[in-house]
């Protein structure tokens, strides 16, 4: 933490930068108080969002004895017993469960989002603008408060504790945002690239795949990173429709764990927080990987 | 020329993603408007009784108390727009560290709500870390027991709510705010304007667009993002303290049995944002207009 307080001095020359930029530059070899009370107040926030998870880490590590000596210190020596414990429970089939209904929902959503959104940026048809507009209304409004309605479709198309059930309440929940930013995407792909082709004599089907889908690919990594983010936290669904132990996803293994654990006893904490770990590693994985796809697609829907 | 596109392809590329859409989003909608005015138990077929259910609603004092506190995330609400915008306006002056702190307050968003939540029992338990750290520095006296605090609980899953998605409004702002013509901030500095002047007068009026964007978000967030926390962190308790009304709804639905009910608190809180939403999308209809680009034959 500290060393982001030490503010960056001396190593620029400030003739060579151009004229415009020298106002900032020179601001920042100063520091004035004002500004060390900003930054101080920036990194207390900062401070807030990261240690948690780094105490999450440091307990998942420790052995329980070990936690309940010393709730604050670092893990020594690191023990990986508390992953192995979370995992030899139910927990290890519902990553697996995770892995399988947010994983096909993605590609789903993909798929038909990019097959939609070239329907309504290359295809004609009324209502168009209408529809879109629509689409993008229900893409914002809350799910959470159509809950029961939202389950008695499933339960009355027989889908109930079904792997298909929950895949297609996931498509779901996340093709009118995947519609919605693949037709804005598509919309700005320029004509031409489309109107040779057609001059060409190629098929509806042709242009979409030879043209537009290799277009899209970056769109893809996008929206797929989006959806999965999403989905890979979703609790409540995947608590009515997957109820039976071998069908529960991740975070509702983990809802339960603690649920569990009725009397709070500090001996759990340990292999709750290895469960929490290894539920959000991979979001931090893919965040890593992807950090730019996800800060342009969020900007790309903010703007429009 | 033809006018429209073939039906063969209309149905090939929309079709599967409309149908999705009108058995999942839609058909939930007239199905809940049905059964609103029924009684319902989850498993036996829904049997008419009119207006019943909003007479209860009308009558329920949980109900009060859950809207209550879903108000107590909604007055956040004003701190929720403005500390992001905040923040990206001290990221987007090169403040050394401010890549680091741009990723650090994007955590929270990337961590399921269960996760977060479970993750704060442990930490504000009674023998947790802040109450271990309280009590190491001598402020002893401010250890409390805070997940079961009833006066307090609310407020607690209500900053949860709002640390946990901060950052996604962070990344929003310091993208619009870095597409914000330079010579703009030039101009006022020439005219004396310290920070705050040029925050409020550069700044300010340059992301409003975004701005409306994220307080819908908000808004939305306040209805939707609180249940799963609550669910995790405290179950609504103790007693209806921390349910919000979204989570009063799933708990009338599948816990107390009564889903017929919780679908006409639903439906009702529904179309009551539809229609706020709609009316707010007509007033800023100028900007964000959808234009498609009709030139040539149709595919």
């Amino acid at each position: 933490m500290t060393a982001t307080l030490v503010p960056v001095v001396g190593e620029m020359a400030p003739e060579v930068d151009p004229p415009r930029q020298n106002p900032r530059r020179r601001r920042r070899k100063r520091m004035s108080p004002a500004r060390f009370l900003v930054i101080l107040i920036c990194s207390a926030i900062a401070a807030s969002t990261i240690y948690p998870f780094v105490f999450m880490t440091f307990t998942a590590l420790k052995t329980s004895e070990d936690y309940v000596g010393n709730k604050l210190g670092l893990p020594i020596p690191p023990t990986l017993e508390n992953f192995f414990t979370a995992l030899s429970g139910t927990m290890g089939i519902s990553f697996v469960n995770s892995v399988i209904t947010v994983g096909a929902g993605t590609i789903l959503t993909v798929i038909l989002g990019c097959m939609a959104g070239f329907g309504f940026a290359f295809l004609r048809f009324p209502f168009r603008t209408v529809l879109l507009r629509i689409i993008m209304i229900i893409m914002v409004l809350p799910v959470t408060v159509l809950i029961p309605p939202i389950f008695k479709v499933i339960l009355d198309l027989g889908l109930l504790n079904t792997y298909p059930g929950l895949i297609l309440l996931y498509v779901g929940l996340s093709i009118p945002a995947g519609v919605y930013m693949m037709a804005t995407f598509f919309m700005a792909v320029p004509r031409e690239l489309v109107e040779s082709a057609r001059i060409d004599g190629a098929s509806t089907f042709r242009v979409f795949r030879e043209i537009a889908v290799p277009l899209a690919r970056p769109a893809f990594i996008t929206l797929g990173t989006f959806t999965f983010l999403g989905l890979w936290n979703e609790l409540l669904f995947a608590l009515l429709i997957m109820s039976s132990p071998e069908q529960r996803t991740l975070p509702v293994a983990i809802a339960l764990l603690r649920q569990s654990v009725q009397n709070p006893t500090l001996v759990q904490d340990a292999i709750i927080a290895a469960g929490l770990l290894l539920s959000a590693a991979l979001p931090f994985l893919l965040f890593v990987l992807f950090n730019r796809q996800i800060t342009q697609g969020l900007v790309a829907g903010a703007l429009k | 020329m033809r006018k429209y596109s073939s039906l063969g392809s209309l149905a090939l590329f929309l079709g599967p993603a409309l149908l999705v859409i009108v058995v999942i989003r839609v058909w939930p909608v007239f199905q809940g408007g049905y059964i609103a005015f029924t009684r319902w138990d989850g498993i036996r077929e829904p049997v008419f009784i009119g207006f019943d259910n909003f007479t209860r609603m009308a009558a329920d004092p949980i109900l009060l108390t859950a809207l209550g506190n879903t108000g107590k995330i909604l007055l956040l609400a004003p701190l929720w727009v403005v500390l992001p915008l905040l923040l990206a306006s001290v990221i987007q002056e090169r403040v050394p560290g401010a890549s680091f702190f741009k990723i650090a307050y994007v955590l929270p968003v990337l961590v399921s709500p269960v996760v977060i939540g479970t993750l704060f029992v442990i930490i504000l338990g009674p023998d947790g870390p802040l109450n271990t750290a309280l009590r190491a520095v001598g402020l002893g006296f401010l250890a409390n027991n805070w997940t079961v605090d009833t006066n307090l609980v609310m407020w607690i899953v209500a900053g949860m709510v709002i640390w946990s998605s901060f950052g996604l409004g962070v990344l929003l702002f310091t993208a619009a705010l870095a597409s914000v013509d330079e010579s703009l901030y030039e101009a006022a500095r020439i005219d004396g304007a310290n920070w705050l002047q040029r925050f409020w007068h550069v700044s300010v009026p340059s992301v409003r667009g975004v701005t409306e964007y994220w307080t819908v978000m908000v808004v939305i967030m306040a209805f939707s993002s609180a249940i799963v926390l609550g669910y995790a962190f405290s179950q609504g308790g103790p007693g209806y303290a921390s349910t919000t009304v979204d989570l009063f709804i799933y708990n009338q639905a599948f816990r107390y049995g009564a889903p017929g009910y919780a679908t006409a608190v639903g439906i009702t809180l529904f179309l009551l944002i539809g229609i706020l939403l709609v009316i707010f999308l007509q007033l800023s209809r100028r900007r964000g207009e959808l234009l498609f680009d009709d030139s040539g034959t149709p595919l």
